[in-house]
């Protein structure tokens, strides 16, 4: 049985420090882990690895849990709490850090509420704001992972208030108030560390003991209803198809349709939709850095694309522009639901291979594309431009086409923004370039192909 | 031991101490009933996180403002931004007069109602002031007559208070804060 006193918890932030103390008010095992053993992460960086920091480092890696419990200097387990979480990519956005933690060996614990109403609704003062289930692909990736990697993954439901919105704290709460919020959080914190912690120390499995058993079946129990929507931007596509789309971007239309899809929702589709048009290979990058020109990396991707692994394709589009989340945790996600075979431990362990395709975001910016998307963002107010008349064609009159341009040029909040905003350069040390190159088969840039890390050295052994 | 542990410890930024200061002189007041603390994380586990409208020559956009802090007192609704240079502050200023302008009081308190369903309808009723505010932790700039400014320094909170300030809020700012300078 694990001693308290020698437990020592990270915490992300002051704010999970403070969660944390409401937390131990639940829990007599809890409330015995001194407080000098409870510390907040370095804000700039990773732990000490002389400290025997490293196995730590390795959770974060990528992404920063809220909770991290350590003992004799092994992480035993990972708490993620969240209270977002209804339908599309947002619950998704963290699973990189559940794979993280799955692949280190480490038991994680996710605190969310399964279903709740989306603030827009209740500001707009609908009626009855329906509740909207989260993404149910972020449940099956969690047993995805318990199954692979045999440690547990598990789930528990934030409570709600009337109206269906995750209960809070407040400033000051009770003791009675904390335990109606945050009390099965704290038992089942307690049973991992004080029943399982010793084992989970020593990397043995403990998915065989009845209770752990009987939890990651209850996760297993939130995916087997089926999501409402699917989504439009996750396809699978044949070896022939992938090689098409690399050479002639425009063809992922035949997957992806302008009305069914690019004429919808956001103008940012619009700009998507553009980026697409002028997106051309210009060079295609090896995962060691070497830059191989067009026509050279095109013939290394047609020899790439013949192994087994391409004779299907989940080619993921996104539309956001430079930044980490959600799409990092979608495509970790996709990754271990769709790609990954029954005990696929890392990339190679594929039954398809897995395709980012990001039109937004460019490699250099001297490539003819991007060039021609700055150039046309800044040339949007013109009428003629051949941008806005995508627009026309949209919107149907200048006055709505105006409109969304403005909407498009001003970004989710008042600010105004240019080209710089709406369209990235790769960026080789940040996370999401991290996340990608390595879980990546390959990532289509809107001027550039990359290889993802699994393929380091296929140029030599071809 | 078998394990020796390093520093370890994440440094607090400026704006996270103004926020913790803050914090801490809220909850210690037992006229003050808190609406939303949100820190500079954005991790809001605690309390509401409340996003206001915004506007675009009438009408709605896609985007919402969230105010840091937000808290009743008495018959005074207040909306604070945080920083620790108030020179930093001048979008904050700009978003919360955009705020107070485009929704008015009874809006922005029908918005607080529809996310914090805990504040009684009742108690909200009462507000008749919707006050704007800064905290943080050096004030090295011109007061806006419309603003109240916290200095929230490590020892000692002070309150500053433009001229179109109502007298009600300067009485509450006095039992705040340990020195004012209206």
């Amino acid at each position: 049985m694990l001693d308290p006193m020698h437990l020592v918890v990270f915490c992300d932030r002051e704010d999970d420090r403070r969660v944390f103390s409401r937390l131990q008010s639940t829990s007599e095992f809890l409330s015995r882990i001194p407080n000098e053993n409870i510390r907040i992460l370095p804000t700039d960086g990773l732990l000490d690895p002389v400290d025997s920091g490293s196995r730590i480092n390795t959770l974060l890696r990528d992404d920063r849990p809220d909770y991290v419990f350590v003992a004799d200097g092994r992480p035993v387990l990972v708490v993620e709490l969240t209270e977002h979480g209804y339908t599309g990519d947002n619950p998704l956005q963290r699973f990189t850090r559940f794979a993280i933690a799955a692949e280190g060996g480490v038991p994680f614990v996710y605190f969310t509420p399964f279903s709740r109403v989306r603030d827009d609704e209740l500001d707009r003062g609908d009626r009855n704001p329906s509740e909207r289930h989260v993404n149910t692909d972020v449940f099956k990736g969690m047993s995805r992972l318990t199954d692979i990697f045999g440690v547990p993954l598990l789930a528990l439901d934030w409570p709600k208030n009337e109206r269906g919105k995750p209960r809070k704290l407040g400033a000051n709460p009770s003791i009675e108030k904390c335990r109606n919020i945050l009390g099965e959080l704290g038992r089942t914190v307690e049973i991992l560390l004080r029943d399982f912690g010793d084992k989970s120390k020593r990397r043995e499995s403990i998915l065989d003991a009845p209770w752990v058993r009987e939890q990651t079946e209850l996760v297993r129990a939130l995916w087997t209803r089926e999501n409402i929507r699917t989504s439009a931007v996750k396809i699978r596509v044949t070896r022939q198809e992938l090689q098409d789309i690399i050479e002639h971007p425009l063809r992922i239309l035949g997957s992806i349709s302008r009305e069914g899809y690019f004429f919808k929702d956001k103008p940012e589709r619009l700009l998507l939709l553009y980026c697409i048009e002028k997106a051309r290979v210009e060079a295609v990058f090896l995962p060691n850095g070497t830059r191989m020109h067009r026509e050279a990396g095109l013939e290394l991707l047609r020899q790439l694309l013949a192994q087994p692994v391409f004779a299907e394709c989940l080619l993921y589009q996104t539309g956001y522009k430079w930044r980490s989340d959600p799409h990092c945790g979608v495509l970790v996600n996709l990754d271990y639901n769709y790609c990954r075979n029954a005990t696929g431990r890392t990339t190679a362990d594929r039954d398809r291979s897995l395709v980012l395709f990001w039109p937004r975001v460019f490699l250099s910016k001297d490539s003819r594309a991007y060039s021609a998307v700055a150039e046309a963002i800044k040339r949007l107010a013109v009428t003629t431009s051949e941008f806005h008349q995508l627009f026309l064609q949209r919107y149907e009159n200048e006055p709505t086409a105006r409109r969304y341009i403005a909407q498009l040029m001003r970004g989710r909040g008042n600010n105004a923004t240019g080209p710089g905003k709406l369209i990235g350069i790769w960026g080789n040390n940040t996370k999401q370039a991290r996340v990608f190159r390595h879980y990546c088969d390959l990532v289509l840039l809107g001027d550039a192909v990359l290889l993802g890390d699994r393929w380091r050295g296929f140029e030599l052994r071809r | 031991m078998p394990f020796c542990w390093g520093t370890g410890g994440g440094a607090l930024s400026c704006e996270d101490e103004v926020f913790g200061r803050l914090r801490a002189k809220l909850t210690n007041q037992k006229n003050v009933q808190i609406i939303s603390l949100h820190p500079p994380s954005g991790k809001a586990y605690e309390t509401a996180l409340v996003g206001f409208p915004i506007f675009d020559q009438g009408t709605r956009t896609r985007g919402r403002s969230h105010v840091d802090t937000i808290f009743i007192s008495s018959q005074a609704l207040f909306l604070l931004e945080l920083k620790c240079f108030s020179h930093e502050s001048a979008d904050d200023i700009e978003k919360l007069r955009r705020i107070r302008d485009q929704l008015g009081l009874t809006c922005v308190i029908e918005v607080i109602s529809k996310r914090v369903p805990d504040i009684g309808s009742d108690r909200l009723n009462m507000i008749q002031e919707l006050i704007l505010g800064l905290a943080v932790e050096h004030h090295d700039t011109e007061l806006p007559e419309d603003f109240i400014i916290l200095e929230c320094q490590s020892r000692l909170t002070l309150a500053h208070a433009g001229s179109r300030i109502p007298a009600s809020v300067k009485t509450f700012l006095r039992d705040f804060a340990d020195q004012v300078t209206f």
